[in-house]
């Protein structure tokens, strides 16, 4: 008994190491460290992180930082020949001389927003050690044409606990590709639990894509809200290539009518790794549509998750809401955990939802084969095709491209050079 | 060319091909007919070198080589081609990419060069001509969507493409109607050389009056029972497979 009392709980340990970094706590965000020492942070007895044990993979990796100045080395930039404006978070706090905006673009500070009923707890671990909210306003009607780009740069000699937390507000008809990503500079194990938020305003176009490829030694919560208005048009796409532990919650609610919204997630899990995607589509109003196609291919001893849910409210009249969530195993250790859950309280709505999980498709493996084509090939040639399906919609051709690259690098190696 | 002897064949344990005989030479035709669930397919099947399909005797010799040791593909490259009865639909990989990726691979094979873009799209469009193939199936998903006539022609244009020594049709006559068969057969025709071989496998006599084979077997009960000449599909659509499995009862 002694020595449970000796350890330190993790968040004991995470508040320590982040204040040895130079962190000073506020007495503002004791708030939230009391709520979570209430609660705790998820176990494995917890329902919405039972498969998804972050604590256990936190507590297996951690180890007290030793402060060190990171410093930028090398690029920046994802994809060449996109030049737009971008937000850079280094080792979780806002870094101003890396930052660049074009005109009708305003960063501001924000204070952070009180706690809420049902948080999710690592949203609220988030509240207590982010820097503060940033906050970026797109002018109304503004049309961005490069993307715009959130970069979380880590650089590390010990674990880095970073917790950036970014809403961006856009205008009206405003039109914004926001591209979020990770450049990992270090070499040790790093937690990244990132809060964000996109609202977007009355018959705005937004395309939300995320891509996670933060190195081998990620640990990441990526809780993401996205809030529409009547009239907008919204693509969130999702893909994960890369990490010890990736889960995803993304939260799109439809606060308006006439909307548009489009939910695509690839995770392509290999090694150990474990990916959880989270989904919630909240219809609030009539007259929307929303549709999801989230798609896995999972190897070696990969682990995935999927979990979407879909509320239509019962105001929410005349809604369209599909969901899809297909899934590969190519290894006998490898597995997936998909569930949907519907919740519809109206009663004149268009919903469907399936997902399936198989090996490869035997049949059209043999027919490519016996035209010549090698196994190998014929295998790279189909899951770049299955994977890439969830690429349509991305208006940035400069983006699919990349993305396409990521797949073709990871699923058909041959082809890739 | 092609020389099966005392070929057996099981599907999950089950034994359909019990001992199959037939040489076939370059530049000859051969129809393989036979009521349903005689092995017609699965003698296609097997010939391209299906997984499920288990030889447990005979021999396959192909140009000299041990058919039977060797992968789907290397069978392909070295000029074995399945005209399938159920081309499969495969989303996500257009047609010019997949022909691309299959030429390129035959032609490394043969010690060829790969194709530049502009040859290989010259090369398509010549034979795609050749089975009225419409440019626009080149750029969608292999097979997605398309109509029954559509599939067949499509794989008569991906044999024009690969140039084979040795065409097996599995039933390619089958849910055609009488314009795409004619279409089919033209193509088929057109690909025939004294250095090339064909075998059609048939449930009707139909297709033979388009493509006219030199030689005609009826396979029967996973064996050839009867062999003849074009006179003998005649025969049999007049007669009806009862004739034949009438005459095995009796001898």
């Amino acid at each position: 008994m002694g020595s449970t009392v000796e350890k330190k709980d993790l968040l004991e340990r995470l508040t320590e190491g982040f204040e040895a970094s130079g962190y000073s706590g506020k007495p503002e965000r004791q708030k939230a460290i009391d709520a979570l020492r209430g609660r705790g942070l998820p176990h494995s007895k917890s329902e919405e992180y039972r498969f998804t044990p972050v604590v256990r993979a936190l507590e297996a990796t951690f180890e007290p930082a030793s402060p060190v100045k990171p410093e930028i080395r090398g690029s920046l930039r994802l994809i060449k020949d996109t030049l737009g404006s971008q937000i850079v978070f280094v080792n979780g706090r806002l870094a101003p001389e890396q930052t660049r905006l074009e005109k009708g673009l305003t960063l501001t500070f924000a204070p952070l927003p009180a706690l809420q009923p049902g948080q999710d707890p690592f949203d609220i671990l988030n509240l207590a050690f982010a820097e503060n909210l940033v906050t970026l306003n797109v002018d109304n009607g503004i049309e961005l044409r490069d993307p715009l780009s959130i970069v979380h740069y880590i650089d590390n000699a010990g674990f880095v606990f970073a917790n950036p937390r970014w809403t961006i507000n856009v205008g009206e008809t405003a039109s914004v590709t926001v591209l979020e990503y990770t450049v990992f500079a270090g070499a040790t194990p790093y937690f990244n639990n990132k809060q964000s938020t996109i609202n977007a305003g009355k018959g705005a176009r937004i395309e939300f894509i995320t891509i996670q490829q933060g190195g081998r030694e990620e640990v990441m919560v990526n809780n993401a809200q996205v809030r529409l208005a009547d009239a907008a048009h919204a693509l969130c796409y999702t893909c994960t290539l890369e990490g010890r532990l990736i889960r995803n919650n993304l939260t799109m609610t439809l606060e308006g009518e006439q909307i548009d919204a489009h939910l695509n997630g690839l995770y392509l899990v290999s090694g150990n790794s474990l990916v959880d995607n989270h989904t919630v589509v909240d219809h609030q109003k009539p007259n929307s549509f929303s549709n999801e196609l989230y798609k896995g291919v999972m190897d070696e001893n990969g682990k995935a998750v999927f979990n979407g849910k879909i509320f239509v409210r019962q105001d929410a009249q005349k809604t369209n809401a599909f969901q899809s969530n297909r899934n590969i195993l190519l290894s006998e250790t490898s597995n997936i955990h998909t569930k949907p859950q519907l919740e519809i309280w109206a009663d004149d709505v268009k919903c469907s939802h399936g997902c399936t999980t198989g090996q490869l498709d035997e049949e059209a493996l043999f027919y490519l084969r016996s035209r010549g084509i090698s196994k190998d090939i014929a295998r790279g040639l189909l899951l770049t095709a299955f994977g890439s399906e969830t690429l349509e919609g991305i208006r940035h051709e400069s983006i699919r491209g990349y993305v396409e690259s990521l797949i073709l690098k990871k699923l058909h190696p041959a082809e890739a050079s | 060319m092609l020389k099966i002897y005392n070929l057996h064949v099981q599907v999950e344990e089950k034994p359909i091909l019990n001992g199959v005989n037939l040489t076939v030479n370059a530049g000859e035709v051969h129809a393989i007919m036979g009521p349903n669930g005689s092995g017609k397919s699965t003698l296609a099947a097997a010939l391209a070198g299906r997984e499920a399909y288990a030889v447990t005797q005979g021999t396959v010799e192909f140009m000299g080589r041990n058919l039977l040791d060797m992968a789907p593909e290397e069978r392909a490259r070295d000029g074995v081609f399945l005209a399938f009865q159920y081309p499969v639909e495969i989303p996500g990989v257009s047609t010019a990419n997949f022909m691309k990726t299959a030429l390129n691979q035959i032609r490394a094979h043969r010690g060829e060069p790969t194709l530049d873009a502009v040859s290989f799209l010259k090369l398509m469009k010549e034979r795609m001509k050749l089975v009225e193939v419409d440019q626009s199936l080149l750029n969608r998903s292999l097979n997605e969507g398309f109509s029954g006539g559509e599939k067949k022609r499509n794989e008569i244009f991906q044999m024009a493409m690969l140039e084979p020594r040795l065409s097996i049709l599995d039933e390619t006559d089958s849910g055609l109607d009488i314009d795409a068969l004619r279409i089919v057969a033209h193509g088929v025709n057109a690909l025939r050389s004294k250095n090339n071989a064909t075998i059609v496998v048939t449930h009707y006599q139909r297709l033979l009056e388009y493509i006219v084979p030199d030689f005609v077997h009826v396979l029967y009960k996973g064996r050839i029972v009867k062999s003849g000449n074009k006179d003998l599909a005649l025969e049999l659509e007049e007669k009806g497979y009862d004739w034949i499995k009438a005459g095995l009862a009796t001898a």
